[in-house]
């Protein structure tokens, strides 16, 4: 507990530095544009109308798919940039509707007073409305503070280092004191910012010098701490790279290394950072991303490599429903990328990590079934990450087996094996390598028509870091390295024993003789 | 008129017609004059068209066709703020800055015309002291922490801040109880003795018509009704709807007398 306690510590300043600058910038670029739209709008009122529609209308929209929305609207970009613009508009709307109902909330004899002293509009304006006004405005850029650095821990999954990196993959790993860490830095995080904007709000308006430099010296120093350790990490960076003159192929190149948000992925990434390295390249990690984020990355080469499943590509990426066979399946997909994507497949890894359909062995055994066909009829509740279940398979298990009378039940995928052990659903569609089947006595029912089709671990390299020959080099030794029970090992030492996938991967590293 | 005559009018008002849209005619062909020392009460009621009338004169609203002279030039020809700064403005209600002490309500305008801080601030101690208010007491007093009375005394210091020769007064004692009313209004007439600047008051009330103003003017439905002195009004009332509204003031004194006279 402990050991997860100190790993979170380090990693700290890295997320807490990326999500400090991602959430301030948006902030910050959020009230620039709805200060100035909320002061035209609250004169003219046709223009309040649709400004507030429009982002009140984004406000609805969950923040994980705003997220998620920006990467195909920003061409496939990952990181910082769609993560940014996406909190930038879920931060407009507070501010906007504030700055609005504050201006218009002035009281008419006041304005008029304004006029017939001899103010000019703008004179009126800044000497007299928005002062006024300024209490509501900054009750809105307070409530986008919140919001913003709440919502900035869903930029993991697009790419962008946050405090959601502790959530994403504590949860995937089921390291509980990193979900709870994330939380509370994050929690933290929004009521030190709430309380800057405060306390300048209340310099204002005393006019108390002090008090407003003091809060400009907080907000100046969160700035800098947010900037500082981005600024010493590529200055490490750099100085690392030096250290590394002997070795050969690599040195000073950076490779991006991406993973999905499950225990195995960051394992395997932990582990083409351990090869890459030695190599000399500066290694950069993108974990959590999600599963077409992922993709699409790789394609527009953001990340360099990342290892994905021979079955999501062949229904994600090549829209098949059909299933020739394990080793046509590779070849095809293989082949399928480079020609339209100019990825490159370096092959598999050596293990298969299916999806299978899986019950407590009390289970199977009440109902007397080992194959998949003894379900039909039974009206059992099936438990799987969201995605399967608008995957091909799930329809084609369906018809194939007579499953219609079975309800689906989606959840996260670390939650499902335990779901099963504990009879609250009767079957899941584990993941073939996941350490908890074992440990947790599941029972895979066979798939006698072979519906289920083959996902075969496979290293994929983005067309930039296919050019060069020595990224592929270095991977090389990999394919065929991990069999699928090294692989099980290896994830049953993160999700049962509570190993970090750093451990995980050097355990695997020092068994497949690196 | 000689010229030497109209530049003796600081307030010169010539076929004021104002139109609002929806063809309602708010004020018809009004004329008034009010000269340095003299104050002209308008009387009438709501939708009298003497607030529109008022207004044209530092153009809060723009006057439609007509002739508006102050000092001898045509407000049209000047620029709407420069000339507001050079008029007084007393509204009903205080209509002063809620997040302003008084001394930077009475500052806003001498501040706007760029004089100096020195200037400034001696300027609103004096202000304060006409208005009989104490400097170290008020001058730095936000508004909610004073009385009806004390803020309507501030917003006459405002208005009379930058030493205009013109002073617009919209209701300006209307909100107030009648004791804080009738002691401030006896404030004014002295203030103005001493000052001299010229005034136009609006009011509902011909009391306060009558005991204030040197002329009156009666408007009903956009038009003057009748002009004259208040003695001129109450010994030969032009019209029904002046009588009307002489009876009762009239009336409240009557009663008054004869429960002296009963004693």
């Amino acid at each position: 507990m402990s050991d997860q306690l100190a790993e979170a510590f380090t990693v700290l300043p890295q997320y807490l530095s990326g999500h400090m600058r991602l959430s301030m910038a948006a902030i910050i670029c959020a009230i620039l544009i709805s200060l100035p739209l909320g002061i035209l709008a609250a004169q003219r009122q046709w223009l309040a109308g649709p400004a507030l529609g429009v982002a009140g209308t984004l406000q609805t929209i969950p923040g994980l798919a705003l997220l998620a929305l920006m990467v195909p609207v920003l061409g496939g970009t990952i990181g910082f940039a769609p993560a940014f613009v996406a909190l930038t508009l879920y931060g407009i709307l507070p501010v906007l509707r504030n700055t609005i109902v504050g201006l218009q909330g002035v009281d008419p004899v006041v304005r008029e007073a304004a006029r017939g002293v001899g103010m000019t509009a703008r004179q009126s304006l800044i000497e007299v409305e928005l002062p006024l006004a300024l209490p509501t405005i900054v009750a809105g850029i307070r409530t986008a503070v919140v919001w913003v650095v709440g919502a900035a821990v869903l930029a993991t999954p697009v790419g962008a280092a946050s405090l959601g990196n502790y959530i994403f993959a504590g949860l995937q790993t089921r390291n509980w004191t990193a979900v709870l860490f994330g939380c509370v830095a994050s929690a933290l995080l929004a009521i030190l910012l709430d309380q800057i904007v405060r306390s300048y709000e209340i310099a204002a308006r005393r006019r108390n010098r002090v008090m407003a430099g003091l809060s400009t010296l907080a907000g100046l120093v969160l700035i800098g701490a947010a900037l500082a350790p981005g600024l010493l990490g590529n200055a490490a960076r750099t100085s690392s790279a030096g250290d590394m003159a002997d070795a050969i192929g690599l040195e000073g190149r950076v490779v991006v290394v991406g993973a999905k948000p499950f225990t195995e992925q960051f394992i395997l990434a932990e582990l083409f950072q351990r090869v890459l390295e030695a190599e000399g390249a500066l290694v950069r990690r993108r974990d959590g991303l999600g599963s077409t984020v992922v993709f699409d990355a790789l394609a527009d080469s953001e990340i360099g490599v990342y290892a994905d499943y021979s079955g999501t590509l062949w229904a994600n990426v090549l829209r098949r429903t059909d299933n020739p066979g394990r080793h046509r399946i590779i070849a095809e997909t293989s082949a399928a990328l480079l020609n339209d994507y100019g990825i490159l497949s370096l092959g598999s890894l050596g293990f298969e990590n299916a999806y299978g359909f899986a019950m407590s062995r009390a289970g199977a055994d009440r109902l007397g079934v080992t194959s998949i066909a003894g379900l039909a009829g039974e009206g059992v509740i099936i438990g799987a990450d969201s995605e399967f279940f608008v995957r091909p398979e799930w329809t084609g298990t369906r018809e194939a087996y007579g499953l219609q009378d079975a309800t689906p039940r989606p959840m996260d995928s670390t939650f499902m094996y335990g779901a099963v052990r504990d009879g609250q659903v009767d079957v899941i569609t584990a993941y073939t390598t996941d350490g908890r089947i074992a440990a947790y006595d599941l029972v895979i029912l066979d798939d006698p028509r072979g519906i289920l089709p083959p996902y075969d671990a496979m290293i994929l390299l983005s067309p930039e870091a296919a050019a060069d020959d020595a990224v592929a080099a270095a991977l090389a030794p990999l394919v065929n390295a991990i069999t699928p029970d090294l692989m099980r090992e290896a994830n049953r030492r993160v999700d049962i024993d509570g190993q970090t996938p750093e451990q995980a991967a050097a355990w695997l590293w020092g068994e497949i003789g690196g | 008129m000689s010229p030497a005559a109209i530049a003796h009018h600081v307030l010169r008002v010539e076929g004021l017609s104002k139109h609002y849209p929806g063809g309602i005619l708010a004020a018809d062909n009004v004329g008034l004059t009010a000269a340095a020392g003299e104050l002209i009460a308008i009387v009438g009621e709501s939708g009298s068209g003497k607030t529109t009338t008022l207004k044209a004169i530092n153009r809060l609203i723009e006057p439609g066709a007509g002739t508006i002279l102050f000092q001898g030039r045509d407000v049209m020809s000047l620029d709407a703020h420069d000339l507001r700064r050079e008029i007084g403005w007393v509204m009903q209600g205080d209509g002063l800055f809620p997040h302003l002490t008084a001394a930077q309500n009475i500052a806003v305008t001498p501040r706007l015309l760029k004089w100096t801080p020195a200037r400034i601030a001696a300027r609103v101690d004096e202000l304060l002291e006409l208005v009989r208010l104490d400097p170290a007491d008020f001058r730095d007093r936000l508004p909610h922490l004073m009385s009806g009375g004390q803020r309507q005394r501030i917003a006459i210091a405002r208005a009379l801040a930058a030493e205009p020769p013109l002073l617009l007064l919209d209701e300006a004692f209307s909100a107030l109880d009648p004791v804080t009313r009738a002691g401030l209004q006896e404030d004014f007439v002295a203030l103005r003795k001493r000052l001299q600047f010229a005034a136009v008051l609006v009011t509902h009330d011909m009391a306060e018509a009558l005991l204030l103003a040197n002329r009156i003017l009666v408007m009903k439905d956009g038009r003057v009704v009748q002009t004259g002195t208040p003695s001129d009004l109450v010994n030969r009332p032009g019209d029904p709807y002046v009588t009307e509204l002489l009876a009762a003031p009239a009336k409240q004194a009557r009663a008054v007398a004869a429960l002296e006279q009963a004693q």
